[in-house]
C-alpha cells in the first residue's frame, strides 16, 4: 500500500472520527437522564409488555421518520420470541425500546406491569435485568482479554469477584468458548469467536429477557448453529424470556415459539411460529417469506403429495417425506 | 442520534441553492466585509433587509435557521452584556453603587448583537444551508488552486477534507452504536467525579480507536483498487461551471455594500 495514501485516509478518518466524537459527547450531556445512583437490583422480569410506543428519529426537521407508531405488543414469559421484518420495519429500535436505550415519545414500556421510565436514574438496573445485544458487536470489545471483557456487564453490577468470575466462565460455556480462550486478546479472536464472546458478555448477567438483534448476521453456518444452541441452552437453564430479531426464516422457524411480524413502524400480527407460517400471504404483504422447506412442501401439495401442512424445518420435512415414502404413497 | 448530518443542509430548489459553491464562497466573504463596514443605524437596517431577502431567497424556514442559533446564546449573551456595562461613554442612562450603563455602550450592545448574529445568519445560509459539505470542499480546492505553485498540496487536503465529511455521519452512528452497547451491559458516564468519568469512557474510545484504523486501512486500500493516484490526469464527475447568475448574485452583493458604505455617510442616530 503506498504510504501517502494511507496517511491520508487515516488521517481524515481520525478527523472525522474526533468529530463525530466530540459531537456525541455533547449529545450524551444533555441525553443522560438524571444521575444514576446505586439502587437495590430489580426483582425478576415475569412479563415484558409495550403499550402503544410511538417513537420518532429526528424529530421536527425534514429527516423525520416514524420507526414506531403506536406499537403494542406483549412477549410470554419463558417463550423464544422471533421478531421479523424488513429493514427499516422497526425492529431494531423496538428491541432498544424494552432496556430503556431509546425513550418512547409517548407509550409505556412495562415489566411486570410496571412503566421502566417511572424512575428513569434506576434505568441501569433494567438494563441488567434486559440483556441486549446490538447488531454486528464484535468491534465492541475493548479489554485485553476476554474474560475480562464478558465481565465488563457483571463488574457493573457490583457483584463480588467471585460471582463475576463464575458467571463470565458460565457465559462464556454457553457460547462454546473454553477455558483457553479466556485469556486471549478480543482482538484474536476469528469472526465467530468474538461474535460469541459479545453474545457472553451479555449472558454474564444473567437477564431474565435476553434480546439479540441479528445474532447471527454475517457468520457461516456452523457459527450460527453454535449461537442458536448457545441461546437454547441459556433458555432451559435460567428460563429466560429471548427476544431474537433475525432475517432468516428458516432459523426462526427451528428455534422461535412465537413470532412478531413488524410492517411500517407497526406490528402486523403476532403469535405462535406454527400458526404465522400458515399465513404465507401475510408475510408476503410485509415483505417476508415462509421458510424454503415450507413453499417446497406446499409446492409439492398442489401437484398432489399429500403432505401435511405445517411443517416449517427442514428435520420435520425430512420425517414426514419418509413417512410417505415408507408407506409407498409418495410421488417422486 | 440517527440520521445525523453535518451542517444541516436544507434540500430546496431555491435559487441560492443553485448558485455555483465557487461564487458562493466568494459571495461569503464580501458578505462578511458588508458587516463590518457597518457603522450606523441605517447600514445596519440595509444588512437587516439585505440578509432577510437571503433568507427568503434560500426558503431556509426561518424556524430552522432559529433553532441553528441557540448554540451561540451564549456567546450572544456574553457580548451584550460585555459592552453594555464595560463601555465608557458620555451620555449617562442609568447609575447604581459601580455599574453605569452609557447610551454609546446600550447602542453598541445592539450594534455587536446584530452583526453577530448576521455574520451567522448569513455565513449559515450561504456555506452550510444550501450547500452540501462535499461541493463546498471542492469549492475550495478550486479555489485554493492557484497554491499549488508553491507546492501546498491543496488537492491532498481537499481530499482528506472530503472523505472526512463523508465519514462522520458514519462514525457518529458507530460511535453512537458503541455507546449503546456498553450501556447495555450497564455502562455509566455521568456519575462521579473527573477522574471517573474520565475512566468510564475507555470501554467506548478503544473500540473507536480500533474501529477507525480499521476503517482508514480499508479506505486506503479501496482508494488504491481504484486506482487512486492523486490529482495528476484525474477527471470530475460534477464539473463545476459558473453561469450568468453567479455574476448577477456577486455584483448584487457589491451593490449593497456600496450602499452600506453610501448610507455609512450620513450622521444619522449614534455611529460607532
Amino acid at each position: 500500500m503506498e504510504l501517502w495514501i494511507a496517511i491520508i485516509a487515516l488521517s481524515a478518518v481520525l478527523l472525522a472520527q474526533a468529530v463525530a466524537a466530540v459531537i456525541l459527547l455533547f449529545a450524551i450531556r444533555k441525553k443522560q437522564a438524571g444521575r444514576q445512583t446505586p439502587d437495590e437490583p430489580l426483582e425478576k422480569i415475569e412479563s415484558v409488555e409495550l403499550q402503544d410506543i410511538v417513537y420518532t428519529y429526528n424529530p421536527g426537521t425534514p429527516q423525520a421518520v416514524r420507526a414506531l407508531d403506536h406499537v403494542s405488543v406483549s412477549f410470554a414469559p419463558g417463550h423464544i420470541v422471533g421478531i421479523i421484518g424488513h429493514t427499516g420495519s422497526g425492529k431494531s429500535t423496538l428491541v432498544q425500546m424494552l432496556n430503556g436505550l431509546l425513550r418512547p415519545e409517548s407509550g409505556r414500556v412495562l415489566l411486570n406491569g410496571k412503566d421502566i421510565w417511572e424512575k428513569p436514574h434506576r434505568i441501569v438496573q433494567v438494563r441488567f435485568r434486559v440483556g441486549l445485544v446490538m447488531q454486528y458487536p464484535d468491534y465492541q470489545r475493548f479489554e485485553e482479554t476476554v474474560e475480562k471483557d464478558v465481565s465488563f456487564g457483571p463488574r457493573n453490577m457490583k457483584l463480588p469477584e467471585e460471582e463475576i468470575k463464575e458467571r463470565a466462565e458460565r457465559a462464556l460455556r454457553f457460547v462454546g468458548l473454553d477455558r483457553d480462550v479466556m485469556e486471549k486478546s478480543p482482538f484474536d479472536l476469528s469472526g465467530g469467536q468474538k461474535r460469541r464472546a459479545a453474545i457472553a458478555g451479555v449472558m454474564a448477567m444473567q437477564p431474565d429477557v435476553l434480546v439479540l438483534d441479528e445474532p447471527a448476521a454475517g457468520l457461516d453456518p456452523r457459527g450460527r448453529d453454535i449461537i442458536f444452541e448457545g441461546i437454547r441452552q441459556y433458555r432451559a437453564s435460567t428460563g429466560a424470556t429471548v427476544l431474537i430479531i433475525s432475517h432468516s426464516m428458516e432459523d426462526m422457524a427451528s428455534i422461535c415459539d412465537d413470532l412478531v411480524v413488524m410492517d411500517h413502524a407497526r406490528v402486523l400480527v403476532s403469535g405462535p411460529t406454527n400458526e404465522i407460517f400458515l399465513q404465507p400471504e401475510l408475510l408476503a404483504g410485509a415483505g417476508l417469506d415462509i421458510p424454503k422447506v415450507t413453499q417446497l412442501l406446499e409446492m409439492l401439495r398442489q401437484k398432489g403429495v399429500p403432505v401435511s401442512s405445517g411443517i416449517f424445518t427442514v428435520d420435520r420435512a425430512v420425517a414426514e417425506l419418509s413417512r410417505l415414502l415408507g408407506r409407498g404413497e409418495g410421488a417422486s | 442520534m440517527k440520521g445525523f448530518t453535518l451542517g444541516q443542509f436544507y434540500p430546496s430548489d431555491s435559487i441560492v441553492h443553485s448558485l455555483d459553491p465557487r461564487a458562493k464562497m466568494i459571495l461569503t466573504i464580501l458578505y462578511v466585509v458588508c458587516t463590518f463596514l457597518c457603522k450606523n443605524i441605517l447600514a445596519y437596517a440595509l444588512l437587516l433587509a439585505m440578509t432577510l431577502a437571503l433568507v427568503l431567497l434560500s426558503k431556509v424556514p426561518l424556524r430552522i435557521i432559529l433553532r441553528g442559533l441557540r448554540p451561540i446564546l451564549f456567546v450572544l449573551i456574553f457580548t451584550l452584556v460585555v459592552n453594555v456595562f464595560w463601555t465608557r461613554g458620555e451620555v449617562l442612562l442609568w447609575e447604581w453603587k459601580f455599574i453605569h450603563i452609557y447610551y454609546e455602550g446600550v447602542m453598541n450592545a445592539v450594534f455587536m448583537g446584530v452583526r453577530i448574529l448576521m455574520l451567522i445568519v448569513g455565513t449559515c445560509v450561504f456555506l452550510t444551508y444550501t450547500t452540501t459539505p462535499i461541493v463546498l470542499t471542492d469549492a475550495i480546492e478550486q479555489l485554493l488552486k492557484p497554491l499549488k505553485v508553491i507546492h501546498l498540496p491543496v488537492h491532498e487536503f481537499a481530499m482528506m477534507m472530503t472523505i472526512a465529511m463523508r465519514f462522520i455521519p458514519t462514525l457518529a452512528e458507530e460511535t453512537d452504536k458503541i455507546m449503546s452497547a456498553q450501556k447495555a451491559r450497564g455502562a455509566d458516564f455521568s456519575s462521579g467525579g473527573l477522574v471517573k468519568r474520565a475512566k468510564s469512557l475507555i470501554p467506548i474510545l478503544i473500540p473507536l480507536f480500533v474501529s477507525s484504523f480499521r476503517r482508514a486501512d480499508e479506505l486506503a486500500t479501496a482508494m488504491e483498487c481504484r486506482c487512486y493516484h492523486g490529482d495528476k490526469g484525474r477527471t470530475r464527475m460534477t464539473v463545476l461551471h459558473y453561469r450568468w447568475r453567479d455574476l448577477v448574485a456577486v455584483l448584487a452583493l457589491v451593490a449593497f455594500g456600496a450602499g452600506i458604505i453610501l448610507l455609512n455617510r450620513f450622521g444619522i442616530g449614534y455611529t460607532a
